[in-house]
């Protein structure tokens, strides 16, 4: 009886170890590798307004150019006057990004409303895995100065803003990555204006929440869209401030990223276009814009 | 007692025997080049494993897409996100068979001919190539190239890119292999 089992037991052991397929047992000695790493969340460091999670990558630079055109105005008579805002800019921002590593870029850039000249840093910390971690998160902060003749209560510390910024991304599936921003701008400086419906001053302190989402419509084109909810007694609609939302397209053509948007806002910095909105969507006060980045290898 | 002993010996003996003659990489990498006018673009690919079984000649390569390694960054991104689809198609399998018989067990080095099937981009194609094995003190080195042309493997390069991107690239394989205990 032992020497059938031992018999069958030795048949066994031929058989585990006759297997045939190479590809079977490359398989099946499955090597601890590092889990993967959900890459390409965002196609660009910004989605119309928003940052993404995405930061520069190590030794490139992103030269971006970013227009507002002015209010489109549809339906009004003074729309076609101006070809629905593009005889007018509102804002132009030019700006470079350069990544230190793969996940801490520093940027400076400079705009037309306000003149502001900001320098800013993102640093991407946690990465989200397949089959784990769910989301990536990043810091975002700048500073901001702006070097506008005459302004009230001229002194130099009062020129200036900062932004801190939390970004928590997922890439869903592969056409749909959504975001959301908390978000903190700190103006050194503000006017004393009341708000007359609740008699609430502005705030030093702004804090704001960010939403943003990108939706594939095929491998180069995605549509885009951010919104920043400003947490403010001061910003009402009947005190003419409005909330920012942007839509858009986004088209990648080969080391260029190209963004078509709408967006109410004129400022393209967090600085500006969080606490400054004060153009409606329901007025047809919306901007066409673009937004284009070039990468640049070293 | 004994017996059991015996046994347990024989089965441990057939065991290693059919172990025996598996050779598995340690190391080496998978490049790809791809020559254009306007750009080159070079990869290079760390993340592969590979079995060769002396007694038949069989031979399975699997490489892991994202793996590739570009001199910038947008190249990569661009290959992993709008050619190879890594996300889709995670990797990339080579499985065939050496058609000479190969001395494996003395030094030297052989001219030798493969033929199998190449899965890319999950498009399964039969191809045969040419390469070159060099045994020396128990470690087999391989080394081959072969092109890879992309329309093949429904690697679509859209028209803006024809010049950057060559519709043909290189592909070459350099691994060695010890035996597998």
């Amino acid at each position: 009886m032992k020497h059938y089992l031992a018999l069958i037991l030795s048949i066994l052991s031929i058989t585990a170890f006759a297997q045939d397929d190479l590809l079977d047992m490359l398989n099946s000695e499955e090597t601890e590798t590092a889990p993967e790493r959900v890459a390409y969340t965002f196609k660009a460091t910004k989605l119309i307004n928003a940052n993404t999670i995405e930061t520069t990558k190590k030794k490139t630079l992103d030269f971006r150019i970013t227009h507002r055109f002015g209010d489109m105005q549809i339906g009004e008579p003074i729309g076609k006057h101006t070809v629905w805002g593009l005889d007018n800019a509102s804002n132009i921002r030019f700006s470079f990004d350069y990544g230190l590593t793969d996940n801490i870029s520093l940027g400076i850039g400079r705009s037309k409303t306000n003149e502001h000249i900001d320098m800013s840093l993102k640093f991407k910390f946690l990465h989200q895995v397949e089959k784990g971690m769910p989301i990536s998160a990043a810091y975002y902060t700048n500073a901001a100065i702006s070097p506008v003749a005459n302004i009230p209560n001229d002194e130099f510390a009062n020129r200036w803003s900062y932004v801190h910024q939390l970004i928590i991304a997922s890439k869903i599936t592969r056409g749909i990555s959504l975001e959301i921003l908390p978000t903190l701008v700190h103006r050194n400086y503000v006017t004393n204006e009341v708000n007359p419906e609740n008699g609430s001053v502005d705030e030093n302190d702004l804090f704001a929440l960010g939403l943003g989402g990108r939706f594939k419509v095929s491998k180069r084109v995605s549509f885009v869209i951010d919104y920043f909810l400003p947490f403010s007694e001061f910003r009402t609609s009947s005190n003419d401030y409005y909330h920012s939302l942007g839509l858009g397209v986004e088209i990648e053509t080969g080391g260029h990223v190209f963004h078509i948007n709408v967006t109410n806002s004129e400022g393209i910095i967090e600085n500006d276009y969080i606490p400054n909105t004060r153009s409606n969507w329901g007025d047809g006060e919306y901007k066409l814009g673009f937004n284009i980045s070039r990468v640049f290898s070293f | 007692m004994k017996q059991i002993i015996l046994v347990l010996a024989i089965i441990f003996s057939i065991s290693n025997l059919f172990s025996q003659g598996i050779y598995k990489s340690t190391s080496g990498k998978i490049t790809f080049f791809s020559e254009t006018p306007m750009e080159n673009i070079n990869a290079a690919n760390k993340q592969l494993k590979a079995l060769l079984n002396t007694k038949n000649g069989e031979v399975a390569f699997v490489v892991t897409n994202v793996g590739f390694e570009f001199d910038k960054p947008l190249m990569g991104e661009h290959f992993n996100e709008n050619y190879m689809e890594s996300d889709k198609y995670k990797i990339s399998v080579f499985k065939g068979k050496i058609v000479e018989t190969i001395d494996y067990t003395s030094n030297g080095e052989h001219k030798v001919t493969v033929k199998g099937t190449i899965d890319i981009h999950g498009v399964t194609q039969e191809r045969e190539m040419s390469g070159k094995l060099i045994i020396k003190d128990g470690a087999i080195a391989v080394i081959c190239s072969f092109n890879v042309l992309l329309k093949d493997h429904k690697i679509k390069i859209p028209k803006v890119v024809t010049e950057n991107i060559a519709e043909t690239v290189k592909v070459s394989v350099n691994i060695t292999l010890e035996e597998k205990k």
